[in-house]
């Protein structure tokens, strides 16, 4: 799926986030050689809305996430926050731009400095930027964590070690809301909970999202939690998009024979439907040499040889459903032309 | 020289491959005691597969490990465990070390960790067929290269040469489940096998297991949190809370018509494929109890939404209430959740 | 062993660094060499004469770049006080500190790999808690104390070792190795005691590791267990460690020898400090640094041999 192009764009005054040919180099020790992490990768998250970015490791989707935000910096790409291309942007300029987004990580505990009490945790980015008095910030400081279902009474001079994992990763998301953010970066904030605690951080993320009128890119492996909680959904492999669409959409008839693999290798929790065999063989090519043409070529049980000399461009697979393959799983409208 | 087996050589007719029976394992700890597993029994058949399913913190691990006696030495474990009919409770480091391997052998969450990184992948093969089966260097050496083989990785007589660290997450499991396949064991813990693991490669690690069992007829216990993972490849499933069964059943058995409430609102909390996008997930609210203290309360009430004054001041014995169904709830439930409506109130939390 | 040839070619800068300053320490004790070699009644001519001569009159960054090009030719200088080339008495004693050195650190590992190992196996048990408190009771004792007991005991009373002094290894082997037991042992006495603790934390650590259960579940006995999978991962500080001893060890363990009458580098070294021997001070001092450099080049190097994974990095970059 090398997937390339921006057909998927929507109209950039539409988009709060847009993301256009973003690259990601990452060099390889002293050899001169580099791994592309990322490798041409566009698209849009409309003001209030979900995207969901799936993929197994070593796609790219944690790096982009922290492109996205510039630490690090892509190599090349633009990343536009209402239209301001945050690449273009230096030192206080690209600062000032900071508390529009945050990012949320994997580990909640050790996301958090592990000596610091909750209440200076969730204070410090309102003493950083200078928000309010001390009484002002104490009051935001409770009010955040009634917002992330803490009960500062108990919660708020307790250390991370002392409280559990599900409780840490509120702390972690009561500190990203303390500057009123408009968008948030989830990079897989729930794979490290149990599932009992996921539901009520996935919950909890939703009701932020209506209350605050957040903006979310949700980044993760698990395809049960994206669609749970996304409204569009892309997939990438190997450092390129292969699909983009509405969820329910992209689940119910993936365009894309990564996507179907991916769906099909989900176990079912019911042991009426029997177990499928394993739809991929083979595992993932080195980044360092990606195949040509389509980088998913190599496990593609629909490959030809047309996917090896040519890299597949985005294209519109139904409403709002667009993926880049030659031979797609979709029957194309008589319209599809591009 | 193969080394002598304290096991008959073939089975009396009937005996299971495994029985445990009351088993407990505790942890000394500075400042009190750790039940990390309390009063679990089961039976498991050769050719069988049995799930255990927890979240962390239930015992699962800890009760594989127990059976193998894996244990660090503050560990006490009170109990009964049989193994192909022998009393194998009391006995030495010494005496298990010729079960381990060649009768039991265990895979491990995370290949990553459980591969010496110090040593070649075929050193770690042929160590066992030295020690268990009295190989010659030689023909140790050839008969990694043909697991490894057996396992699908390819080119194995180059991989034999690799250290852990040049094999992608995938292989390095393939290579775990070879060393534990090096003795033919009769019994195989698969403990979180593919966690760790990218989907598409957990389906195929799946089916490698899978088809070893068949191929082999050995007994498998596998451990996991993921009921998906667990449903469709075994006979019989553990539920397991805070270190105690609360549920115990054949696997079809227990999907259709589960009792107890912790296993319901496990399986409504799984997010799953077949719901609509932001339908809102059914959660568990609190957390569980502290494995240190002693209270007889049934372990979920504090969670449970249908808990009861009883539940609160009387564990609930585990019964077999139904022919092959024990489940441990005074108040059981008539089975799973219908899967649009989240049961369980999301207004609740910890 | 391309990265061997790499690392040895990063030694060149170090050891610029290394000696510049040696040799700017040296230059600032106090003491002027001139007066002390021509004693406090010599004319001022013959203190400039003789300035000019080893010159001193020069700023010290010239200095050091003659000095660099002597040594380049192997040319030390000579003591003041006996005229022996600078080179020759190093060389006369070097072999003395070498084989103190090298027997120190074979007792110190023979005896701590063995207690470390059985230590780490049950933390906190009987052997463990034994093992702990005479490590601490032998770095607590200091190292002259216990040669004078050592010499009591074993020279004095029993009569079983010399008290002092020195055969050549090639005069006679076994005489040479009766004198170098007793300020070998009491080197290793405190090597001993920091080993001991080093390689059973980090064999302790290593235990808790998962592939050592997965060894355990492979049914291997306890020993293989510890020799084969725990040990060669729990030995980095063990290693480092090693290399800083040897590195001090070449500039020789002054008050063993002194105590032992030993003719090593420690003594060559401080009786030249007393005697301000300028020259015969810049030569050892000269060869402590270039051991340690030495030592800690030897040490890198040994990393990946222990760990392969150092090794494959190593190859990328």
């Amino acid at each position: 799926m090398a997937g390339i192009g921006t057909a998927h764009l929507r109209a950039p005054e539409d988009a709060l986030l847009r993301v256009e040919h973003l690259v990601v180099d990452f060099p390889v020790g002293r050899t001169g050689l580099s791994v592309q992490a990322v490798a041409d990768v566009s698209f849009d998250v409309l003001a209030g809305e979900t995207l969901g970015l799936v993929g197994e490791s070593g796609c790219g989707k944690s790096t982009t996430g922290r492109a996205v935000v510039q630490s690090p910096p892509p190599t090349s790409g633009r990343v536009l926050l209402d239209g301001v291309d945050l690449c273009e942007l230096r030192g206080e300029e690209l600062r000032a731009r900071r508390p529009d987004l945050q990012l949320i990580l994997q580990d909640p505990i050790s996301s958090l400095n592990p000596r610091r009490r909750v209440r200076e945790i969730v204070a410090q980015p309102l003493r950083t930027w200078h928000r309010g008095d001390a009484r002002g910030r104490a009051a935001t400081v409770r009010s955040l964590l009634e917002a992330v279902g803490l009960d500062p009474g108990t919660t708020i001079d307790r250390r991370p070690h002392e409280l559990s994992g599900g409780q840490c990763q509120r702390v972690g998301i009561a500190r990203a809301l303390a500057l009123e953010p408009r968008m948030l970066i989830c990079d897989e904030p729930v794979s490290a909970l149990d599932v009992s605690v996921q539901g009520q951080v996935l919950n909890l993320l939703e009701d932020l999202k209506a209350r605050y009128g957040l903006t979310i890119v949700f980044i993760a492996h698990d395809l049960a939690v994206v669609k749970s909680i996304s409204d569009r959904v892309a997939v990438m492999y190997l450092g390129k998009l292969c699909e983009v669409g509405p969820v329910d959409t992209v689940y119910a008839s993936p365009a894309h024979p990564y996507t179907d693999a991916l769906l099909q290798s989900v176990p079912v929790p019911d042991p009426t439907v029997p177990p499928r065999p394993a739809p991929l063989a083979g595992e993932l090519p080195s980044p360092l040499a990606p195949p040509s043409g389509c980088r998913f070529r190599t496990r593609c049980p629909r490959a030809q040889a047309r996917c090896e000399s040519e890299e597949p461009v985005m294209r519109a697979m139904g409403d709002g459903h667009f993926a880049a393959c030659h031979f797609p799983l979709v029957v194309l409208p008589p319209v599809a032309g591009l | 020289m193969k080394r002598a087996s304290p096991f008959p050589d073939v089975d009396p007719a009937g005996v299971p491959l495994l029985e445990v029976e009351g088993l407990s394992t505790r942890f000394r700890v500075p400042g009190g005691v750790v039940r990390a597993v309390e009063d679990v029994s089961f039976t498991l058949h050769a050719g069988r597969t049995l799930g255990i399913v927890g979240e962390s913190g239930s015992g699962k691990t800890v009760l594989a490990r127990s059976v193998m006696g894996l244990l660090p030495h503050n560990a006490d474990r009170p109990g009964t465990i049989r193994y192909r009919g022998v009393d194998i409770t009391g006995w030495s480091t010494r005496q298990l070390v010729g079960v381990r391997g060649p009768e039991m052998a265990m895979v491990f969450q995370d290949p990553m960790t459980s591969l010496n990184p110090y040593m070649r992948i075929g050193r770690q093969i042929t160590e066992s067929l030295r020690w268990h089966m009295g190989l010659t260097k030689a023909a140790a050496a050839s008969r990694a290269v043909a697991l490894l083989d057996e396992v699908g990785i390819p080119s194995a007589r180059l991989r034999a040469d690799s250290y852990p660290h040049q094999l992608s997450g995938g292989m390095r499991q393939r290579a775990t489940i070879a060393i534990a396949l090096a003795c033919s064991p009769r019994l195989l813990f698969a403990d979180e096998p593919t966690t760790a693991l990218d989907v598409t490669v957990q389906a195929q690690i799946l089916d490698l297991l899978a088809a070893e069992q068949r191929e082999r007829e050995m007994g498998m216990v596998l451990v996991s949190h993921d009921l998906g993972v667990v449903a469709g490849r075994s006979d019989d499933i553990v539920v397991m809370y805070a270190g105690r069964v609360v549920e115990h059943a054949p696997t079809r058995t227990l999907f259709a018509g589960l009792r107890m409430p912790y296993t319901q609102a496990l399986l409504a909390a799984v997010p799953r494929l077949d719901r609509p996008s932001h339908s809102r997930a059914a959660v568990i609210p609190g957390r569980p109890p502290d494995p240190t203290a002693i209270d007889p309360a049934c372990r979920f009430a504090p969670r449970c939404p249908y808990v009861q004054a009883r539940c609160q001041a009387e564990e609930p014995p585990l019964v077999e209430a139904e022919p092959g169904h024990r489940y441990r709830c005074w108040y059981p439930v008539a089975g799973p959740l219908p899967r649009s409506a989240p049961a369980v109130s999301p207004a609740r939390r910890g | 062993m391309r990265f061997v040839r790499r690392q040895l070619l990063h030694l060149v800068p170090v050891l610029f660094v290394v000696t510049f300053l040696s040799f700017l320490l040296i230059n600032l004790l106090p003491g002027d060499p001139v007066i002390t070699i021509l004693g406090p009644g010599a004319t001022q001519e013959h203190v400039t004469a003789l300035r000019k001569e080893l010159a001193l009159d020069e700023p010290i960054p010239v200095r050091y770049v003659h000095w660099l090009k002597r040594i380049a030719t192997g040319h030390l200088g000579q003591s003041y006080v006996n005229r022996q080339p600078v080179l020759e008495a190093i060389r006369q004693r070097l072999p003395t500190t070498l084989e103190l050195m090298i027997l120190a650190e074979a007792f110190a590992l023979a005896l701590a790999i063995p207690m470390g190992i059985l230590a780490a196996r049950r933390p906190n048990g009987i052997f463990d808690r034994v093992t702990t408190t005479t490590a601490f009771g032998l770095l607590a004792v200091p190292n002259f104390m216990l040669a004078v007991v050592l010499v009591y005991v074993f020279a004095l009373h029993w009569h079983l070792l010399p008290a002092e002094g020195y055969t050549a290894l090639t005069q006679n082997p076994f005489e040479n190795l009766r004198h170098l037991v007793l300020p070998a042992v009491t080197l290793a006495a405190a090597d001993v005691a920091v080993y001991v603790r080093l390689l059973r934390s980090e064999m302790v650590t290593t235990l808790q590791q998962d592939f050592i259960t997965l060894a355990r579940a492979k049914g291997l006995p306890d020993r293989r267990i510890l020799l084969r999978h725990a040990f060669r991962p729990s030995t980095f500080s063990l290693v480092t460690v090693i290399g800083l001893n040897l590195g001090r060890l070449i500039g020789g363990a002054f008050i063993v020898e002194y105590i032992f009458a030993l003719p090593g580098i420690g003594t060559l070294t401080v009786s030249s400090i007393f005697n301000r021997d300028y020259l015969v001070v810049q030569g050892t001092v000269v060869l402590i640094a270039v051991g340690y450099v030495l030592a800690n080049f030897l040490v890198d190097v040994s990393y990946s041999f222990l760990d392969p994974r150092i090794k494959d990095v190593r190859a990328l970059t």
